[in-house]
């Protein structure tokens, strides 16, 4: 042990020396902005990326997207990267989706938005096509180091339409937190200062078919006001409801916007994900298979409803969710 | 792209594929200059044989913009590049489509594609010298005088048939006009705003059209804090942004794309209908983009435009705007009629 000991004290200068030596000549080549530096650079670059994969610090995930899962890509997405980027703090991935060519994907901008959000993400990979799609894994999946026991392998994961398994890791699940634009936030903070000002803000994101649980949180409510962030129209005008959807918001700011409100009711979808990555009090309607309890809790954060059938019956235990969270957000 | 690469493609055995490589430390994060790389990705993989494009991003997100748009912080860059990125799907030859945010990383892929010998645009060697000919038509002339045809871009993959649909929902068979207003003033990164257009000239055009031709319907393309509040109550224009979540660019560049005819200033948007074979009127055109287009300033057209695309060099105003567009109006009408 003791030699062990002694080997290992005595590669920690040589270590320190070599990332030195490296990382000057990285600056200096980085500053001669001419061939042949900037090729030396380059190589100096790949070998040094090489390096970083063989130990194992940059993971790569690949998620195979189903056909019938494209019209949920967005938060199919969100669940998925949250399963996946569960490493180490200091590992950075790359993500390989692989998207069907010929389905139609008018959400995919959304997906390429999701994707951004995730800080850890060192690059991303859309592909369209398994040869190309083979052709970087090969690339990327080198021999990882023998003394690495944290190095990890390529994960692989079909992306179909989210189960109940990934609803319920994703309520209980630790969240890393994701980064938005700061003008997306700055935009939405304006918004919530302008239209809601001191008053107690809720994000409603809710199917057509509980159109009419929103309408009784609204009309219940009077002294709270409502973003309506729902495609679905409301059933009654209300004075402390404020219909989104003409406001040609991109999901960044939908997503900051989430973040930043009170409280959030609504789908367990990408705007849902957000909310509880936020640690808001969050209230999540749907994605339930009927074999579920009626609710289930996440501390007293937030609470999901996986087969919400009955808004009348929601209406309630809702109000309840809200009413405390809310209280103690006025205190 | 012809039958037999469609189905290469689709059964994943493209064999030889065109390296795209766009790094935004010298690369501008700009509408018009993205579509115009692509159009060369598509001019390069065509005349090298390819049957595949592949597409790098590449951004250092500690010094995420080149030094001509200092605006692009640290801060600021993940906004942009949001915004941006349908521009990057509009090859019919797209394969794969990589962001890097560590540019490092990327250095082990562009030695990998070099090693290949694998065409690239810029080529290896203008990359590494940071150089990129983003805004001429240099190679798209010398194509098209070679070939009689262009490898035209299409409409955002994955974004085509929410168009069609947007199309029979909304247009209800009329004659579909786009337009692009340029506003940089009022965009949320105002550059060059002398190219912006005279939007009363618009507006009083438009309200016009609405008495002559009811079978117009105009749809206002670009972003949302640069389109005129007083659009809105057009008769004759619908504003896809305001029409519900999640419609952007990619769905706006499809719009286009499935139009009957574009009209708007020289820009980004202008530069798609350029490049998609679309009917169209273009004006403002500022006068230093002759040299890199090869059309002496009042030119009418491209070299590789035909009788209905139509260049206007100076200010626009609505006579000239409803005389072309009558002009254009009546040709592109009558050519689906019959």
């Amino acid at each position: 042990m003791k030699s062990v000991g002694n080997a290992t004290s005595m590669r920690q200068p040589v270590v320190f020396l070599r990332r030195r030596l490296i990382n000057f000549a990285d600056r200096a080549l980085r500053r001669l902005r001419v061939f042949p530096f900037t090729l030396l650079h380059a190589v100096l670059n790949a070998a040094i990326s090489v390096v970083q994969r063989r130990r194992g610090h940059l993971v790569v995930c690949v998620g195979r997207v189903a056909e019938k899962a494209t019209m949920f890509l967005p938060g199919s997405v969100m669940l998925w990267l949250e399963r996946v980027l569960s490493g180490p703090p200091g590992h950075q991935y790359y993500v390989c989706m692989r998207l069907p060519r010929e389905a139609a994907t008018p959400n995919l901008h959304e997906v390429f938005s999701v994707l951004l959000a995730f800080p850890r993400l060192r690059a991303v990979g859309l592909y369209w096509d398994e040869t190309s799609l083979a052709d970087d894994l090969s690339l990327m999946q080198v021999k990882q180091g023998r003394d690495d026991q944290t190095a990890r392998a390529t994960s692989y994961e079909d992306i179909d339409l989210p189960d109940v398994k990934h609803f319920e890791e994703f309520l209980h699940s630790g969240h890393m937190g994701i980064d938005l634009p700061v003008a997306a936030i700055r935009d939405v903070q304006t918004l919530l200062k302008r239209q809601a000002g001191r008053t107690p803000a809720v994000c409603l994101n809710v199917q057509a078919e509980l159109r009419a649980l929103a309408d009784a949180l609204v009309a219940a409510r009077p002294d709270v006001w409502f973003f309506d962030l729902s495609s679905a129209l409301p059933f009654a005008k209300a004075t402390n409801s404020q219909s989104l959807a003409g406001y040609g918001l991109t999901l960044h700011e939908r997503m900051a916007l989430v973040q930043a409100a009170d409280a959030y009711v609504g789908s367990f979808d990408e705007l849902g994900c957000a909310a509880l990555m936020a640690r808001r009090p969050t209230v999540l309607l749907g994605g339930g298979n009927g074999a579920q309890p009626d609710r289930i809790s996440r501390g007293d954060r937030a609470v999901w409803f996986p087969d919400p059938t009955e808004p009348g019956t929601l209406a309630n235990p809702a109000l309840q969710f809200l009413s405390s969270h809310l209280e103690q957000s006025v205190k | 792209m012809n039958d037999e690469q469609e189905l290469s493609c689709a059964a994943g055995v493209a064999s030889k594929p065109m390296i795209g490589i766009y790094d935004f430390s010298y690369g501008p994060y700009a509408l018009g200059d993205a579509l115009t790389w692509t159009m060369n990705l598509n001019i390069g993989a065509t005349e090298a044989g390819c049957d595949a494009v592949d597409q790098y991003l590449v951004i250092d997100p500690s010094n995420p913009g080149s030094r001509h748009q200092p605006f692009i912080l640290p801060l600021t860059y993940l906004g942009i590049i949001d915004n941006l990125f349908p521009a990057f799907l509009c090859s019919p030859l797209l394969r794969s489509l990589k962001l890097f945010r560590h540019p490092p990383s990327f250095n082990l892929f562009l030695l990998r594609e070099a090693m290949h010998r694998r065409p690239m645009w810029p080529s290896f060697f203008s990359h590494l010298n940071k150089k990129l000919d983003f805004i001429s038509h240099r190679r798209i002339n010398a194509f098209y005088r070679k070939h009689g045809t262009l490898p035209w871009l299409t409409a955002p993959r994955g974004y085509g048939a929410w168009a069609d649909e947007f199309r029979r929902t909304h247009c209800n068979g009329r004659f579909v006009v786009a337009v692009n207003i340029r506003q940089g003033v009022l965009s949320l990164t105002p550059a060059n705003i002398y190219r912006d257009s005279p939007m009363p000239e618009w507006q009083a055009f438009i309200r016009h059209t609405a008495e002559r031709h009811p079978d117009v319907q105009f749809l206002i393309l670009g972003g949302y804090t640069e389109w005129d509040r007083a659009m809105q109550n057009l008769p004759n224009v619908l504003i896809p942004r305001t029409m519900g979540f999640g419609i952007g660019l990619g769905h706006e560049l499809a719009l286009l794309h499935r139009a009957d005819l574009f009209m708007g200033s020289s820009s980004g948007f202008a530069t798609m209908a350029t490049f998609c074979k679309k009917p169209y009127l273009i004006t403002n055109i500022q006068h230093l983009f002759s040299q890199y287009i090869d059309v002496p300033v009042g030119g009418r057209r491209y070299p590789f435009a035909d009788e209905n695309q139509i260049l206007y060099w100076e200010k626009e105003n609505q006579d000239v705007l409803l005389e072309l567009f009558e002009e254009l109006h009546a040709r592109v009408r009558g050519k689906s009629n019959s």
